[in-house]
C-alpha cells in the first residue's frame, strides 16, 4: 500500500513537540504504543496529528530518546540483526554497538535522566543500555568516588563501616 | 535489618527510586566479584540491596555465564609425582587453598574434579569448601585415566545454583593390556553412591589426560594427543570414536554455533577449526576442510623449551575461549574476536582447567571469607 507514513508528535515537559514515525516509536516504546492505542478509536477516518504529552521527559532527554529509538527501532535503518545484542560477548560487534558507546558516553546526570526516561516510556533496550553505562561506571573507582560521582551521602558510622570493610577486606 | 531510608541526596544517582538502583547494580559486570562486593560499603541502602538473597539470583540469571575466577594447570611433571597442579587466581577473589591436591581433572558447573595424594577422587565446591570423597573406581590397575565431572541435571538445570545438587563424574581409561589398547567408562552418581559397570571399547588409540568436553549430552575424551575423539554418550552409556582429520593432532573437541562437533588444534603455528558433518558420506560422517583461525607468529617468536607442549592446552566451556600454551607465556584466545591475553608464564603446561563461578555471599553459607 502506498498510503503515507503516520506520525505523532510528542511533547516534552517544557512544551518542545518532536515529530516521529508511529510505527516507529509504537515498537520502541510500550508507555507510548499504549497511549497511541487509547486514542486509536477517536482518530479513525481524521487526518489529524495526535499529539501526546510526555510529562516526564524534557526536551533534551526526549531529543536524545528519540536519536536512540530512530536508529535502533526504524525498520529501514537498521542493519543486520536488531535484538539480544546488549549482553553479547566483548568482540561480537553489533551494527550499532559503536552508536550505542557513543549514545551513552555522556555525563553523569544526562545518562541518570536517560534511565529515568527508558524506565517511563518503557523502551527496554534502551533501559538496559542506559542502567549497564551506569554500572560501568561504578568500576575502577574507589567508594569515595562513587560517592562523590553520584552524590550519595555516607549513611554508615565509622564503627559500621569498618565491620563491612573488614568483612569485605579482600575486595578492596 | 531495620528498614533503611531510601538513598537521598542532592544529585543525580540518589534522584533513582530504589528500585532503579537495583536495576543498575544488578548490571555490574560480574568479570571482577570485587566489585559487587565493594559497592556495598557506598550506604546502606546498596548493601541491603547487594545482600538481598532475590537480587543475587536475579544478578546469576541475567548474567548467566559465571564468570572465570581462575584457573588450576598440570605440568608435565617429569616423573615427580609430588607436583601439585596450583590455582591462579585471575580475579580478586582470595586464593583457593590446593594442599591435598595431586591432579586436578575437572572443572564443570561450578565443582572441580581433583584427584587426593593417595589416588582417591574429591568432588570439590572451592566457594564453599565442601568436599566429598568418591569411592574407588573400579579398574585395572595399570591404566591410564580422565575423568569429568557435571551437574546431575546436565540439560535440565541452568547452573546458577546447582553447586552442591546431585552430580555425575564419568571416568574413562585405557588398559595396558598385553593384546593391545581396551579402553573403558564407568559413571559415578552421588544419588546412588556407586559406579555404574563397566562398558569398553577395543579401539587403537590410549586415552590421554588432555581437557574433557561436555557437548549436549555428550562427553569427548582425547586419544593419542588429540588425533582421536572417543565420545561418551551421557544418556545411553554407551562409548563410540570419532576418528580424526589427516594431520591433527593436539586437538580438543569443540562446539561449532550449530551446536555440531569440531575440533580445534594448533599445527604450523596457525589455530586450525575441523567441522565434523555427521550426514555427509552416507551418515558415516566426516570433517570438513580446516579453517585456519589465526596465525600465531607472534606468541611463537622465541626458542622454545624442547620438554614443554605448545599447542592448544584447555578452553572455557560454553565460549570461544581457549587456552594456548606458546613460547612466550600462556594465553587465552577467543575464536571469534581473535583478541589473545597473556594470563600466565612460561611453563610445561599440560592442561588448564578453567575454573568458572559466580562468587556470591548466598553461594558462600559462610565456607569462605567474603
Amino acid at each position: 500500500m502506498a498510503s503515507e507514513k503516520k506520525v505523532v508528535f510528542l511533547r516534552s515537559s517544557d512544551g518542545e513537540a518532536f515529530e516521529v514515525s508511529e510505527e516507529v516509536i509504537s515498537a520502541a516504546s510500550v508507555t507510548i504504543k499504549g497511549m497511541i492505542d487509547e486514542e486509536s478509536p477517536s482518530r479513525a477516518d481524521t487526518a489529524a496529528t495526535t499529539t501526546l504529552a510526555i510529562p516526564n521527559v524534557t526536551a533534551a532527554t526526549l531529543s536524545r530518546v528519540l536519536h536512540y529509538v530512530n536508529k535502533h527501532f526504524d525498520a529501514a535503518a537498521v542493519v543486520g540483526r536488531p535484538d539480544d545484542y546488549i549482553f553479547c560477548a566483548p568482540g561480537d560487534e553489533h551494527p550499532l554497538a559503536r552508536f550505542d558507546d557513543d549514545f551513552v558516553d555522556v555525563d553523569n546526570d544526562t545518562l541518570i535522566d536517560l534511565v529515568h526516561a527508558a524506565e517511563y516510556l518503557h523502551i527496554k533496550k534502551l533501559f538496559d543500555l542506559t542502567c549497564k553505562a551506569v554500572a560501568d561506571k561504578l568500576k575502577g573507582r574507589t567508594i569515595d568516588q562513587i560517592r562523590e560521582t553520584f552524590g550519595i551521602v555516607n549513611d554508615y558510622t565509622v564503627e559500621e563501616e569498618v565491620e563491612v570493610y573488614r568483612e569485605n577486606s579482600w575486595a578492596f | 535489618m531495620a528498614a533503611a531510608p531510601p538513598p537521598c541526596c542532592p544529585r543525580s544517582l540518589p534522584a533513582l527510586m530504589e528500585e532503579l538502583v537495583e536495576e543498575i547494580l544488578l548490571r555490574i559486570p560480574p568479570d571482577e566479584p570485587a566489585h559487587l562486593f565493594r559497592a556495598t560499603l557506598v550506604c546502606k541502602p546498596w548493601r541491603r540491596i547487594l545482600s538481598h538473597p532475590g537480587f543475587l539470583r536475579r544478578y546469576r540469571a541475567l548474567h548467566r555465564a559465571p564468570p572465570l575466577l581462575g584457573y588450576f594447570y598440570n605440568l608435565i611433571s617429569h616423573g615427580d609425582p609430588g607436583l601439585k597442579p596450583p590455582f591462579v587466581s585471575t580475579t580478586a577473589v582470595p586464593h583457593l587453598d590446593t594442599s591435598g591436591v595431586k591432579w586436578a581433572h575437572d572443572c564443570r558447573h561450578g565443582r572441580v574434579l581433583i584427584e587426593a595424594p593417595g589416588g582417591g577422587l574429591i568432588v570439590w565446591d572451592p566457594i564453599t569448601g565442601d568436599k566429598k570423597t568418591l569411592i574407588s573406581v573400579p579398574k585395572h590397575p595399570i591404566s591410564y585415566t580422565t575423568c569429568a565431572v557435571l551437574c546431575a541435571a546436565m540439560d535440565g538445570c541452568d547452573h546458577l545454583d546447582c553447586h552442591a545438587g546431585p552430580f555425575l563424574v564419568v571416568c574413562c581409561g585405557t588398559n595396558l593390556g598385553s593384546q593391545g589398547f581396551e579402553t573403558w567408562a564407568t559413571m559415578y552418581s552421588s544419588e546412588t553412591k556407586e559406579w555404574s559397570a563397566l562398558i569398553s571399547i577395543d579401539v587403537n588409540h590410549c586415552l590421554d589426560v588432555r581437557p574433557t568436553r561436555l557437548i549436549r549430552n555428550a562427553l569427548y575424551f582425547s586419544l593419542d594427543y588429540g588425533k582421536t575423539m572417543l565420545k561418551y554418550d551421557l544418556i545411553r552409556h554407551e562409548l563410540s570414536v570419532i576418528s580424526s582429520s589427516p594431520r591433527v593432532t593436539g586437538a580438543i573437541a569443540m562446539e561449532l554455533d550449530d551446536g555440531g562437533l569440531g575440533f580445534v588444534a594448533m599445527l604450523d603455528r596457525c589455530i586450525y577449526r575441523w567441522s565434523w558433518q555427521d550426514d555427509a558420506n552416507n551418515g558415516i560422517g566426516k570433517w570438513e576442510e580446516a579453517d585456519v583461525v589465526m596465525q600465531l607468529e607472534t606468541l611463537l617468536t622465541e626458542e622454545g623449551n624442547p620438554h614443554f607442549y605448545y599447542g592448544v592446552v584447555g578452553f572455557v566451556e560454553g565460549t570461544d575461549t581457549i587456552f594456548i600454551s606458546a613460547y612466550a607465556g600462556l594465553f587465552t584466545l577467543d575464536l571469534k574476536s581473535k583478541k589473545v591475553k597473556k594470563i600466565g608464564e612460561k611453563r610445561g603446561y599440560y592442561r588448564v582447567i578453567p575454573y568458572m563461578s559466580f562468587y556470591t555471599r548466598d553461594l558462600a553459607k559462610g565456607g569462605l571469607p567474603l
